[in-house]
């Protein structure tokens, strides 16, 4: 688990009477006045909004910044756009909902997920796939750079076992299960597979995989170049 | 009526291809089905008489299997995903379009799915498994053929076994553009003429995706220069909707004072705006074969590698300039800066519209050196190209005509007597020469032939010969590489014979012995069609000397 540990969370308010949470003694909002603070980050990122209606963000804290965000979004693209929020501390996200703080619209939350629990969800991976807009929240980014820098420099496990653990499908699984669960799927695909004197018809899909991808097998790149 | 499922995995222009097909088995009552990569699926969209279209989004699967973010798993899992409802589905074909290796993975994967997979496949063991002769003649035979004697198009419709339907349509148009479009090239007929009915709308694609097949941007404003200067003819540009072409395009036109039409479209409006045009000027580009299926007549400017005997513009009347084929390499070349200048001009591009929009056709253009024009008719084995004028070389042109003829004979029963004409119109001398060279290439074949089929006999008998068996069998294949008729049935023998499967000796000699007396027989339809065009030369000599006897005689 890459999870931050927290020692201590409070909740505060700002001059503004608007809730900020306050963990390990960060807060992570202005406690002057949320709302402002969450409108400079959203003008800092106006072209970027205007270009996507796709935004993933790191940090959600008690979301003023979300909601700036989406109402943004709102004015940019009516209703189609997507927001996808990533963050760990279950405690924020539980009163910002409690405190009914969060504009729900179009929104999906990740909260106290791990990176292998996040990498492992295909909604999520669909969704970096479309290549969204990426916006830190600067204060719950700064508090648990440990663990959005652990997300951003994922490295999936490549062995078969490992593979195992992200494969739905039933029947994908069953046929990864013939293989030596400690080989990574590339000496699978490239060595062992071309190898076997006789194919099954999950053979030839394996081989259709390994033709497709061809010329890009070799180089490997992260997040920044999704 | 039967459930077909198409696999093309290609780019945009050879999805559009697939159309001609679509139409000929749609046409029989069967219902047809489509597998395209995601970046291609606009063409597909494009095609009509689809029942269901499927994608692969290929770009995600490549992303998912190179990014270390995401488990290498998922893109197994998504490839599997994507193709999960083909697979569920009973088809009773599945025909393998794009020919190429992922094509043949996923017909295999598809196997149990399918009553019968058409086109390059594997069985458990990995061999190609191969259906029938024209599916050799696509895979191996015409990829060495240095002159396709056969279309692309041609050629799948005779693996599939399907008859060509050049009737119905083929495109699906979006009838609101199609009004806008007709509207428009009305306007600009009036606006020409002062009249609605005589000028011609001369269509020029602009670019294509490979600057190697580009008419040259100097080309393109002398042939402006020259169709603006004929009152009956108006020249609108072509392009795509995307930023580097508007800006070429608007180059152009301030050279000609803002005066010309550009239209802007996508694939989609591209038909409606091709439908109602006279002529398209282009490339080999995808827009060319929108063309094609849209009945749109084209005027094709085959350049770089484009390979226009293979995947040329297919409309009967359609024109074809390029720099004689001699000169021509069909080939990428890996370097592009290597591919040959043309030595096509905006003039030869003008008399040869010029001849299209004729009545006569009588009266040939005259062209530059070493340009040619074809056009495209079609006979019992599909589309055929015919000189119309410019240069040639009769030996290559005779080879490419005899060779289309061999196939004729031999693969489809279908001996024209209208080719025998042809090639004796490039004189008799030059058929006469081409028959003694091809006579003499087929007698060496045959003395190989029977060498060999003599030492395999006695390596029946005395596995001694067998080293002399091996040896005649290598000096036969070699025959493969020669540049004669001989190549097409000993690339034929040589492609079967690789792919036999026997387990002992006696069972490999007998399957070597079959397939030695066929092409033994191939090698004498060789001689009947060279015996056909000797008559041939025969009967034109006769008549020759009978009309010089008739002439009066100068003392």
């Amino acid at each position: 688990m890459n999870l931050p540990k927290i020692s201590s969370y409070e909740v505060r308010t700002s001059r503004t009477e608007q809730k900020v949470p306050v963990v390990n003694d960060v807060h992570l909002h202005s406690i002057y006045n949320p709302s402002k603070e969450a409108e400079g980050l959203v003008d800092s990122h106006l072209e970027v909004l205007k270009n996507k209606n796709e935004v993933l963000i790191l940090g959600l804290g008690f979301a003023y910044h979300v909601n700036a965000i989406i109402e943004k979004l709102t004015q940019f693209h009516g209703n189609d756009f997507k927001v996808i929020v990533i963050e760990p501390n279950t405690q924020v996200y539980d009163d910002c909902i409690e405190f009914k703080l969060l504009n729900k619209k179009n929104l999906l939350v990740y909260s106290g997920f791990s990176s292998a629990e996040l990498y492992s969800d295909i909604d999520l991976i669909h969704f970096l796939l479309r290549k969204p807009a990426m916006i830190a929240h600067p204060p719950s980014f700064n508090l648990y750079q440990y663990y959005f820098k652990s997300i951003l420099t994922f490295e999936a496990p490549k062995s078969v076992g490992g593979i195992m653990e992200f494969v739905n499908s039933s029947e994908v699984k069953t046929y990864l299960k013939r293989f030596d669960p400690n080989s990574t799927l590339e000496e699978v695909l490239y060595n062992q597979i071309p190898q076997k004197p006789q194919f099954d018809q999950n053979d030839f899909l394996a081989m259709a995989l390994v033709e497709m991808t061809k010329n890009s097998h070799e180089k490997k790149i992260g997040m920044g170049e999704l | 009526m039967k459930n077909i499922l198409i696999i093309n995995l290609r780019r945009l222009g050879d999805v559009y291809t697939t159309g001609h097909l679509i139409n000929s088995l749609s046409s029989e009552g069967n219902h047809v089905s489509l597998l395209v990569y995601k970046e291609s699926a606009q063409a597909a969209k494009n095609l009509k008489n689809i029942s269901t279209l499927h994608v692969i989004d290929r770009k995600e699967i490549i992303t998912l299997k190179t990014n270390k973010l995401f488990s290498d798993g998922f893109a197994l899992e998504q490839l599997f995903l994507q193709l999960e409802s083909i697979k569920e589905q009973k088809w009773d074909e599945i025909i393998n379009y794009s020919n190429d290796l992922v094509g043949a993975y996923l017909c295999s994967y598809l196997r149990g799915s399918t009553d019968k997979v058409t086109g390059v496949h594997f069985n458990q063991e990995r061999n190609v498994v191969t259906n029938n002769d024209w599916e050799i003649l696509f895979n191996d035979v015409l990829p060495v053929v240095k002159y396709a004697p056969i279309h692309f198009v041609d050629c799948y419709h005779k693996m599939v076994g399907a008859t060509l339907n050049k009737e119905g349509e083929k495109l699906l148009s979006d009838s609101e553009y199609n009004a806008i479009a007709f509207s428009n090239m009305n306007t600009i007929r009036k606006n020409q003429t002062g009249s609605d009915r005589d000028a011609k709308i001369i269509g020029i694609q602009l670019k294509t995706a490979d600057a190697a097949k580009d008419i040259p941007e100097e080309t393109i404003n002398e042939l402006i220069t020259l169709i603006k200067a004929n009152n009956e003819l108006v020249p609108v540009l072509l392009i795509a909707p995307i930023d580097s072409e508007r800006k070429y395009a608007s180059a152009i036109n301030e050279k000609f004072k803002n005066e010309l039409s550009i239209i802007e479209s996508d694939l989609t409006a591209m038909t409606s705006v091709l439908m109602n045009i006279d002529l398209l000027i282009t490339p080999d580009t995808a827009i060319k074969h929108i063309a094609d299926l849209a009945d749109t007549p084209v005027l094709e400017i085959s350049l770089g590698h484009a390979p226009f005997l293979k995947q040329g513009s297919y409309s009967q009347g359609s024109l074809i300039l390029t720099d004689i084929i001699t000169d021509r390499n069909f080939t990428q070349a890996k370097d592009s800066s290597a591919e040959k200048n043309s030595q096509i001009k905006a003039q030869d591009i003008f008399v040869s519209l010029l001849y299209f929009f004729a009545k006569s056709k009588t009266i040939r253009p005259k062209l530059s050196n070493d340009v040619t024009l074809y056009t495209c008719s079609f006979d019992k084995l599909g589309a055929r190209y015919s000189v119309v004028a410019g240069t040639i070389d009769a030996q290559t042109e005779i080879h490419r005509l005899m060779s289309r003829q061999l196939i004729n004979v031999i693969y489809d029963q279908n001996e024209s007597a209208e080719i025998y004409d042809d090639i004796i119109d490039f004189g008799l001398t030059a058929a006469n020469n081409w028959s003694a060279r091809e006579k003499t290439n087929v007698t060496n074949v045959m003395k190989d032939l029977l060498g060999t089929l003599r030492s395999l006999l006695q390596s029946l008998e005395n596995r001694k010969s067998s080293k002399e068996f091996v040896v005649n069998l290598g000096k036969l294949i070699s025959h493969s590489d020669t540049n004669s008729l001989v190549q097409i049935p000993v690339t034929m023998f040589k492609t079967k014979i690789e792919s036999i499967n026997a387990k002992s000796f006696e069972e490999n000699a007998k399957e070597v012995e079959l397939l030695l007396y066929e092409l033994k027989s191939d090698i004498q339809k060789i001689l009947h069609c060279i015996k056909q065009l000797e008559e041939g030369i025969t009967t034109q000599r006769k008549a020759e000397f009978i009309n010089r006897g008739a002439e009066p005689v100068n003392s």
